[in-house]
């Protein structure tokens, strides 16, 4: 039997070895470069292109400066996280990964503080959904852009890569979105807002066992 | 590990000879069948052959390779839980009934089947009772052709030495 097993593991080592062509290693620096560009390119784009009327006093209020600061901040922490999560042994840990995840919740929980204005149901949805479908959208590039470079690699902590590709691109297009809709009411940030970055993040934690899992079994 | 991504076959060949033991005795904490660790330890260079570009010169080598074990061997258990469950759902001699009409034969080959680890069980079941082909059944199973290649032989070798000889492995 060991014969047979010594036989079978040789024939494995001969055949990598034969399968051997030189590879480039992984650039994780010009990657996250290039993943960067990309995200503050497009929110400075859609931050410029239509900023809200009154931004300049927005940008005044501490709310306002701190609901930014922990989604951009959030948001950068996240996609270079993800990057690393396609080397293994690099990958973040749990405890980094919760912490970052947190600055979302912590954007979310100053959502809460704004000031409640009401409104028709149909006020709230004319005025929201807008805002979702475009964080989603915003969002999608720079989450593809991730997903392409863990796909590239082989991460081995994949729900973690996953959770923090999706923070990447969400929070930069949550805090994109948040400089140019004009809307400061709780309810409003929170549902069309909140909901859609919250909800993106877990399902991408949810799918990316499947998606990023077993690359070593992929044709 | 440099040398092997700049295409050195003798390097990479002896890297992965080296490496080996080190793997072996990492898995044996995570991998109780003796039967099954040689399985997984092939998987393993496996996967390490097919993330040889993540490997970053700069950084050691030991955490990227027993990250690899470690996620490997963690993927192994997760689906031989999930397998196991399913068999146990499969009414006991639901599958061989119709396949086998001779009663002694089944009940050697029945003797032989319990033998198998269910990866094993699982390479027979898509290549010799569904008839797929080397590869489909290599990507039915989520695995490569040499690795599917490998657990068909084990099992035949595991088959025909109960069939003929009476002993389990």
């Amino acid at each position: 039997m060991s014969e047979q097993r010594s036989g079978s593991r040789d024939e494995l080592v001969a055949h990598l070895a034969a399968d051997l062509r030189p590879v480039k290693p992984l650039n994780v620096v010009r990657l996250s470069a290039i993943w960067l560009a990309v995200q503050l390119g497009l929110v400075f784009m859609v931050a410029m292109a239509m900023p809200r009327p009154d931004i300049v006093q927005a940008a005044e209020r501490p709310l306002f400066q701190g609901e930014m600061l922990a989604l951009l901040f959030g948001g950068f922490c996240a996609g270079l996280l993800a990057v690393r999560a396609a080397v293994p042994g690099w990958e973040p840990g749990k405890t980094t990964t919760v912490a970052v995840l947190a600055l979302g919740a912590i954007a979310m929980s100053l959502f809460v503080l704004e000031g409640m204005m009401p409104a028709t149901l149909s006020q709230f949805v004319a005025a929201g959904w807008r805002c979702s479908a475009a964080t989603l959208a915003l969002a999608a590039l720079p989450c593809g852009i991730l997903a392409l470079i863990l796909r590239g690699g082989a991460p081995i902590a994949p729900v973690r890569a996953g959770l923090l590709a999706a923070a990447g691109g969400l929070f930069f297009a949550a805090a994109a979105l948040r400089s140019t809709c004009p809307g400061d009411e709780a309810l409003h940030l929170l549902v069309w807002h909140g909901i859609p970055v919250a909800g993106g993040v877990a399902v991408a934690g949810l799918v990316a066992t499947r998606v990023l899992g077993r690359w070593w079994q992929r044709p | 590990m440099e040398r092997a991504q700049q295409g050195d076959e003798q390097a990479y060949r002896t890297l992965l000879e080296d490496v080996r033991p080190a793997v072996i005795a990492f898995l044996r904490r995570r991998i109780t069948q003796p039967g099954e660790l040689e399985d997984v330890a092939q998987d393993v260079l496996i996967a390490l052959h097919r993330a040889r570009h993540t490997y970053q010169p700069s950084r050691p080598f030991d955490p990227w390779l027993f990250g690899i074990a470690r996620h490997v061997a963690t993927d192994y258990v997760r689906r031989r839980v999930v397998r196991a469950r399913r068999e146990s759902a499969i009414p006991e001699g639901g599958l061989e009934q119709p396949i086998l009409g001779d009663q002694a034969v089944g009940h050697d080959f029945e003797r032989a089947w319990d033998q198998l680890s269910p990866i094993q069980r699982e390479a027979v079941r898509l290549v010799h009772l569904e008839g797929l082909s080397l590869d489909e059944a290599a990507a039915r199973a989520a695995t490569t052709k040499g690795a599917l290649k490998v657990r068909l032989h084990r099992a035949l070798a595991a088959v025909r030495r109960v069939l003929l000889d009476g002993e389990p492995r």
